[in-house]
């Protein structure tokens, strides 16, 4: 039997191929199959991943004087961050909300947590174990917030988002005091 | 840490005991914490990573899932050990190379902890099979426990705060390490990779970033980590690892209805090399062993198990084989003793 590609060599190597749910079998010689031969994968890239989010988000400068103010946790400044693809600490996340926001979307899709929380620590002089009535409905209406601030969020209105995420952290302050 | 006792006897999730295990090796799922008003690993000085570490101490010695947890100094070991630390997986090469890094190994090296990563801890645990579940459960109550003493660094916008904005919400990476064969063989695999990464899982080889898929052994993991629970992680990446493993086992039949004599043609002479050659190197030992494993998977070689063909996988990396020998070799004569080792592991743990 003769290659099904060059029709000269004797073909020596089989090999089926699903092509829509339908085997495709192929005769192939040694050389043809050679050059059929897909190893050392190429593995696709993931879509999401962090330089190729900076690197899309690069044509939209950022203003000099954002990405020149220094985190005041660590001295960061975001140019550092998008020189390293690292952040210095935790609170660079509020230093550089905006800029950083446009990559979280570009990255998760998303800007807003929802997965668990830690464990709460065992605070030393805690006066009672109920929180205080104004507390519990604080709460409940952050929670009431968040859940319209992820639908604006999906519905890609980032105005309304803006809104509604200030208005959580007002809330969040006061529940703190 | 009593390093030979690990180099002796591989961990216990390459046991083949979980669901699907003839397909999928593993589960493994990992946290990333950062302890609140230190600054990350990147941009932390030296008393501000030795605050980490007593910190992370203290806290692992109060856990009752780490009660018999061992702890490694990674500044007092050398490269070959850490090169050793990495092949097992209980260690990434960023934690290698830096100097403060410290690891804390759980018993039968189910849990882990890699202090002073590219994040304060990255906490890790693994499955036998197909055991996201599972494996979620286990990490979320370790990680509860430590809670209770460390205070995290935790915003309720962005959830679990990284160094690395790509880890940012949950801070949790679910990966499952499969073995597709019959999708090589049958030529489907490139669809399905492809088809993966457009649901935003990511792909990746044996050994994390960058790495070839050798032997057609994968890592697929989720990539978003902000705006859903870790319930949705779980869910989505078993839902969609259990429909690779639909394809994975129609491309197997297939094979052995339409092709049994060229299929185990193929697997038999791999066997016959793993069993008789002189010198196998490692890219030739993970293609092999993937054939064999294959082999064994389908029944058609019943004196070899899963379980010593999944050690094997470890035991014949570079660093596996000079440790196990007992000296530095040099890349020929670590050849040579890699066909000792699969042969000795081959025949003295036959199954009957
Ligand atoms: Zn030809
Ligand atoms: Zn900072």
């Amino acid at each position: 039997m003769f290659c099904d590609i060059c029709q000269k060599e004797e073909a020596t190597i089989f090999y089926k191929e699903m092509v829509n749910n339908k085997y495709t079998e192929m005769h192939l010689c040694k050389k043809c199959a050679g050059e059929q031969e897909v190893k050392n994968l190429q593995i696709p890239p993931a879509i999401t991943n962090l330089l190729s989010a900076l690197a899309e988000l690069s044509a939209e400068a950022v203003p000099k004087e954002i990405a020149e103010e220094k985190c005041p946790g660590c001295g960061f400044t975001y140019s550092d961050f998008r020189e390293r693809g690292k952040l210095g600490c935790s609170q660079c996340y509020q230093s550089f909300s905006e800029p950083l926001s446009n990559i979280l979307r570009k990255i998760h899709g998303n800007i807003q947590h929802s997965g668990k929380s830690p464990a709460t620590l065992p605070t030393p002089a805690t006066p009672s174990a109920v929180p205080p009535v104004r507390e519990t409905e604080l709460s409940k209406e952050i929670v009431a917030l968040r859940q319209a601030l992820e639908a604006a969020v999906k519905k890609e209105e980032y105005e309304e988002a803006a809104k509604l995420r200030d208005q959580i952290k007002a809330l969040e302050k006061e529940i703190m005091n | 840490m009593d390093i030979k006792k690990i180099v002796e006897t591989p961990a216990e999730w390459l046991n083949n005991t979980g669901t699907h295990a003839d397909i999928v090796i593993s589960t493994r799922v990992r946290l990333a914490r950062n302890l609140d008003g230190i600054p990350f690993t990147n941009c932390a000085k030296e008393p501000e990573i030795n605050k980490v570490i007593s910190e992370v101490k203290n806290a692992v010695k109060n856990n009752p899932y780490l009660t018999n947890a061992s702890m490694l100094d990674l500044s007092q070991v050398n490269n070959l050990v850490k090169q050793f630390l990495v092949e097992r997986h209980l260690i990434s090469r960023e934690l290698a190379e830096n100097k403060k890094g410290i690891v804390f190994v759980g018993d039968k090296e189910l849990i882990n902890i890699m202090v002073n990563e590219e994040d304060h801890l990255r906490i890790q645990t693994f499955s036998s099979g197909l055991e996201p579940q599972r494996t979620w459960q286990m990490i979320n109550q370790v990680d509860d426990e430590l809670s209770k003493s460390l205070k995290y660094a935790y915003s309720s916008n962005w959830g679990y705060l990284t160094a690395c904005p790509t880890n940012v919400g949950t801070g949790m990476r679910t990966s499952v390490m499969i073995h597709l064969p019959a999708l090589d063989i049958t030529k489907q695999i490139r669809k399905i990779l492809h088809a993966i990464s457009q649901v935003g899982l990511a792909i990746r080889g044996l050994y994390g970033e960058g790495t070839e898929a050798l032997g057609d052994f994968f890592q697929i993991s989720n990539q978003i980590t902000l705006g859903r629970s870790e319930e949705e992680i779980t869910e989505n990446i078993e839902k969609i690892t259990n429909q690779i493993i639909g394809h994975e086992q129609k491309a197997r039949e297939v094979l052995i209805k339409e092709n049994r004599i060229q299929l185990e043609d193929q697997i038999l002479r791999a066997y016959a090399t793993l069993a008789y050659a002189r010198v196998i190197s490692s890219k030739e030992a993970l293609e092999l062993l993937s054939l064999v494993r294959l082999g064994a998977g389908i029944g058609l070689i019943k004196e070899v198990s899963l379980k010593v063909i999944n050690e094997l996988l470890v035991l014949s990396q570079p660093a596996n084989v000079q440790l196990l020998a007992g000296e530095v070799l040099s890349n020929p004569a670590r050849d040579v003793r890699r066909a000792i080792i699969i042969q000795q592991k081959l025949f003295r743990e036959k199954i009957k």
